[in-house]
């Protein structure tokens, strides 16, 4: 095995994920991980999960974000845009939905990778990946020298210098970045469903295991047949918006 | 770490003997089945006693050497940075180093005259791939048999699509001491005019055998470079002319934006000295006096350019050289007056760009003694350079070049490649054009289709 797609946050935006696994499997992704968030927000929650549970059972890698984790727990402390978003997709699934979720890990060594939805450190709290003193914990806690988050749905990558000291880097596209793994690395892919950073194109990336290498990828898809979608399947106007702005 | 034994193998690849031994690295010729040319393995030392540097530096060059193209550059052949003996292997070089052009006297004019245009193409071609060497000097630079520079070692470089492992260093500059820019001192790695700072360095050595800072050791010194004038060359080198010191030491402004705009440029005051405009910089003959001295050091401004807020190939794209072919016999005004603002249009959008205005004399045979030729060639110049001052562009910014040939499109290209022409202007040919001089529609369509750069076809409105 060579190359590791790494999806995150595909929130229940289906034809993120088509466009997606497309572009990963014409760069010849062999194997598929999943870092949670697969549902919430997105107009597509069942589809994306009888996609990931058969992915699953093909022996790919699927982890438990925090967005899952509220279909079962209920939406607690979520930002009330979230709430209503999960509150709309409870009622979609099936029992075997909510089986599958709850069977979901929060992390998974994938040596030389450490893959998690949120940071490594007490990967159960959620903690975002995106500050010096978190990526440090994470560090501490990882046996492996790179990690591999999502949550913050921005794309990054981080390392550490020679005096122990995190610095960031803003991946280009499309730009092979070698990792040592002399040095400790942590990057976050960004998100598939519901970008953040100005540009609504998915944004993932891919992995690969022999030449140590990761590749950040941008991959527009048919934005305005899911905004379609949220705006006739009852979910919050607000969420069309923000995916056509990439906020 | 022991010294490899020729015969012995790591992975493809058999040790035949070893090179050099210095720094952090030993560096061997090895040889592998699959390829014929000769290959040079580096390997990192390893152990407690080496400097941490040594392996970033390692790092680095096994990230940025795959991604570089170009007949400047080793052609990557592997690496394997997580062995347990480390290693990266590229193409030899056959070459001279140029260290051993370092002479105590000084090289004549037309070697370093040569040598400066080749290394600044060299850097032109780094920076459009958006990498920075940072450490230029005689021993980084092979020259081959066809004059063409080679870099090597990109251990401190910075290539701004991939992750700076020397982006943070307080404790250190990183660079080798007598050729960094003052701006490397400060930790500015992301300005490719520091590389001009390393050539000018490397220039005035080879003119004059000595270095313009010294070999400083503390940061105080290192720190001079800011305040300090060099001996003047030309003081150490009386033969040399004013312009050569002018190109030099606009090379070693201690403000990056006081010197050339881009490598290209360098190159192009090398190919063209009479277009240069000599200030005070080529015309100091004398060293400062002590008190000066004592003047400017005794509270040393540290002033630094803007750290630059776009990559190397962005910078450098914003400084185009324009290149325009004129017909000296098209006389429509529209036809003329179409091509005039299509040059002033491209030129005003980039305040730094240069234009060559070619006029290109086709003839039966190249070479050939003509009667009359010097005197047609007189009076082209004549009428090229009028062409050019109706534009009102200033004289260092443009440059008038009459050239005779049997393959008008070729010399073109020829011109645009070793010049790096960002763009060639032409005007679109005329479906009832019957003049043997006038640019014929096939030129047009060979400099379109082989140009290594855009070309902007002229057509005058209706």
């Amino acid at each position: 095995m060579t190359r590791i797609a790494l999806f995150s946050d595909i929130h229940a935006n289906f034809e993120a994920f088509s466009a997606c696994e497309q572009h990963a499997l014409q760069e010849k992704a062999e194997l598929f991980a999943f870092l949670g968030d697969h549902v919430g927000y997105g107009p597509d929650p069942e589809r994306i999960l009888d996609r990931l549970i058969k992915y699953r059972d093909e022996g790919h890698i699927v982890l438990l974000g925090n967005h899952d984790e509220a279909c079962l727990t209920g939406p607690q402390q979520m930002s009330h845009h979230a709430r209503d978003a999960i509150l709309w997709t409870i009622p979609r699934l099936q029992n075997y939905h909510f089986e599958f979720i709850s069977s979901l890990p929060f992390t998974y060594e994938l040596p030389p990778l450490l893959l998690t939805h949120a940071s490594a450190h007490e990967p159960e709290g959620w903690h975002y990946l995106n500050n010096e003193e978190e990526i440090k914990l994470s560090f501490k806690e990882a046996e492996q020298p790179i990690v591999i988050a999502g949550h913050v749905h921005h794309q990054m990558l981080y390392f550490e210098d020679g005096e122990k000291n995190i610095q960031s880097f803003i991946p280009t596209p499309g730009q092979v970045i070698p990792l040592s793994t002399r040095r400790r690395w942590a990057a976050t892919i960004g998100s598939l469903g519901q970008p953040r950073d100005g540009n609504s194109a998915s944004q993932y990336a891919l992995f690969d295991n022999e030449q140590n290498t990761l590749t950040f990828h941008r991959v527009p898809y048919d934005i305005d047949r899911t905004i379609y979608k949220i705006y006739h399947r009852g979910l919050p106007p607000t969420l069309a918006e923000r995916l056509s702005k990439g906020q | 770490m022991d010294v490899l034994e020729p015969g012995t193998h790591v992975d493809r690849f058999i040790i035949k003997e070893l090179l050099y031994s210095a720094g952090g690295a030993y560096l061997y010729e090895v040889e592998t089945k699959e390829i014929t040319t000769p290959l040079i393995m580096k390997i990192p030392k390893l152990g407690p006693s080496q400097p941490v540097f040594g392996l970033v530096s390692f790092e680095m060059e096994c990230s940025i050497l795959p991604v570089l193209k170009g007949p400047h550059v080793p052609r990557f052949i592997a690496a394997n940075p997580l062995a347990i003996q480390p290693y990266v292997v590229m193409e030899k070089v056959i070459g001279e180093p140029l260290i051993n052009w370092v002479k105590p006297l000084g090289l004549p004019l037309t070697k370093l005259q040569t040598i400066g245009t080749a290394i600044a193409n060299a850097a032109h071609s780094l920076h459009r791939q958006d990498t920075i060497h940072l450490d230029i000097k005689p021993d980084n630079l092979i020259i081959k048999a066809d004059n063409e520079v080679v870099f090597i070692d990109f251990g401190f470089a910075h290539h701004s699509l991939l992750p700076d492992l020397f982006s943070d260093n307080p404790r250190q500059a990183v660079g080798s001491t007598p050729y960094i820019a003052p701006e490397q001192i400060e930790h500015i790695r992301l300005d490719p005019r520091s590389d001009q700072f390393a050539i000018g360095v490397t220039l005035y050595q080879l003119a004059t055998g000595e270095l313009p800072f010294g070999i400083p050791v503390t940061l105080k010194e290192l720190r001079q470079r800011h305040w300090l004038r060099p001996t003047p060359i030309r003081h150490l080198r009386p033969d040399l002319p004013e312009w050569f010191q002018e190109i030099v030491f606009t090379c070693l402004e201690p403000l990056a934006e006081k010197r050339f705009a881009s490598t290209a440029l360098l190159a192009r005051a090398f190919s063209d000295p009479d277009s240069i405009i000599i200030t005070e910089r080529g015309k100091r003959s004398r060293p400062d006096s002590l008190w000066v001295r004592l003047i400017k050091g005794f509270r040393p401004a540290i002033e630094v350019s803007p750290v630059p807020q776009y990559s190397p190939s962005e910078q450098v794209s914003n400084v185009p050289l324009i290149a325009v072919l004129i017909d000296l016999e098209e006389h429509q005004p529209e036809r003329i007056k179409a091509l005039r603002y299509a040059v002033l249009r491209a030129m005003e959008r980039h305040p730094d760009s240069h234009l060559s205005a070619l006029n290109i004399i086709e003839v039966p045979l190249e070479g050939a003694q003509e009667s009359g030729a010097a005197e047609r060639h007189h009076k082209h110049r004549i009428l090229l350079e009028h062409w050019l001052r109706q534009l009102h562009i200033p004289k260092e910014r443009c440059s008038a070049h009459i050239i005779e040939t049997t393959d008008m499109a070729q010399k073109t290209i020829d011109f645009a490649k070793n010049n790096f022409v960002d763009v060639i202007i032409v005007l679109a040919n005329q479906e009832s054009s019957g003049s043997f001089l006038r640019v014929n529609r096939s030129t047009v369509t060979r400099l379109v289709e082989e140009a290594p750069c855009s070309v902007h076809v002229v057509r005058p409105a209706n």
